[in-house]
């Protein structure tokens, strides 16, 4: 009877656990399958690689059955923060720099300057159109309020304001200086 | 002489560790408790190793039976030092024993996936509880660890082998790589995750 513990050849026992990985998944021809077991029935290195084997092999399984463990989702988390965190700061730069800049022209050249210069002229018409249009929006009128309830003598009565009456009572043209000078 | 010379199987007639214990006489007591000192040690190895011979928890379990009422009919032949060999010689024959019973009746082996998976069966018998039981929840997170730090193409050469049970030819022709390249990744995978099983 062979020994349990006779020596083999440094090449074989290197090899031992992947020829113990392909024995358990089955990967080994007949041939060598047979003579495998044959050396199970001797060595007892080959038995307890077939037993490191399967313990990889449902451990891998099992692993591969896990839950996603909080590590993940912490690294998950890390890069989406980090991607975010990156956006939000190169906006932030972006809209930095455009404030900064203003309505300077930012090209030289003179072709460059003019359109530049064009177009900041049109992008701040348009804004102030924009902000006048919603400043009518927004802004209402003061409120008409009747100091009192009974008209004095020469007032009408009437909802406009005695400053109203009075202005639009001025003679002269209109596109004149009220003031006179 | 390291071993019995004879680890002819013999069939299992019932819980191997507990056969008339009242009836024993001192040196039936002294055996009894050097195997269950030993199945204590060395089990849940055992349970693996006759496991990767017949590839079935249910059959495995029968055959780690068998062999330890022989260890309590014969183990006092052994020497101590020997006996984790001994026990593992006469669970391997029992295990070639059943596997030629059940090949007879039913050719069609198991395949890798399907006794990797019968764990998670809900309907799982004995031999699958016990093997739910060598996987410690530690082990499995430490692998995961190292399955994910792997290079991605030895990752999914041992996803594709162990976990969608392809061949290694399937994964070659699928990778579109040689089939020697795809053993190599496996290996090196292997060799890596190794490192994370608990040493005997």
């Amino acid at each position: 009877m062979a020994s349990n513990h006779s020596p083999r050849p440094l090449s074989e026992a290197v090899d031992l656990p992947w020829l113990a990985f392909r024995y358990v998944a089955g990967e080994l021809d007949a041939a060598a399958a047979e003579a495998f077991e044959r050396r199970l029935d001797e060595d007892q290195a080959a038995r307890e690689a077939v037993a490191e084997a399967v313990s990889l092999l449902t451990t891998v399984e099992a692993a591969v059955s896990l839950p996603a463990p909080a590590y993940r989702l912490r690294r998950r988390l890390t890069r989406w923060t980090l991607a975010a965190t990156g956006l939000a700061a190169a906006a932030g730069l972006l809209i930095g720099i455009s404030l900064l800049q203003g309505n300077r022209p930012r090209s030289s050249g003179p072709i460059n300057e003019r359109v530049v210069l064009t177009w900041s002229n049109l992008i701040q018409d348009e804004t102030e159109e924009w902000l006048s249009v919603v400043d009518e929006h927004t802004i209402e009128p003061p409120p008409v309020v009747a100091v009192s309830s009974v008209p004095e003598a020469g007032e009408t009565g009437d909802v406009f304001p005695a400053w109203l009456l009075e202005a639009a009572s001025l003679p002269g043209d209109p596109s004149e200086d009220p003031r006179g000078s | 002489m390291t071993e019995p010379s004879d680890p002819t199987p013999a069939r299992a007639t019932g819980d191997p560790l507990a056969p008339g214990v009242g009836d024993e006489s001192p040196g039936e007591r002294e055996v009894r408790e050097r195997v269950e000192s030993l199945y204590h040690q060395y089990g849940e190895e055992l349970s693996r190793f006759v496991l990767g011979v017949v590839r079935d928890p249910d059959l495995a379990a029968e055959a780690v039976q068998s062999a330890l009422c022989r260890a309590l009919e014969r183990g006092h032949t052994a020497r101590v030092e020997t006996f984790k060999a001994w026990l593992f010689r006469v669970a391997f024959h029992e295990a070639l024993l059943i596997r030629r019973q059940r090949q007879a009746g039913q050719k069609a082996s198991r395949r890798l996936a399907d006794w990797l998976r019968i764990n998670h069966d809900p309907d799982s018998s004995a031999g699958a509880a016990s093997l739910n039981g060598l996987i410690r929840v530690e082990t499995a997170e430490t692998v995961r660890r190292l399955l994910d730090h792997l290079p991605d193409e030895q990752r999914r050469v041992v996803l594709a082998r162990i976990h969608d049970d392809k061949t290694f030819a399937q994964i070659a022709a699928e990778l579109n790589v040689p089939l020697g390249t795809v053993l190599t990744r496996m290996r090196l995978a292997l060799e890596k995750l190794r490192k994370a099983l608990p040493q005997h």
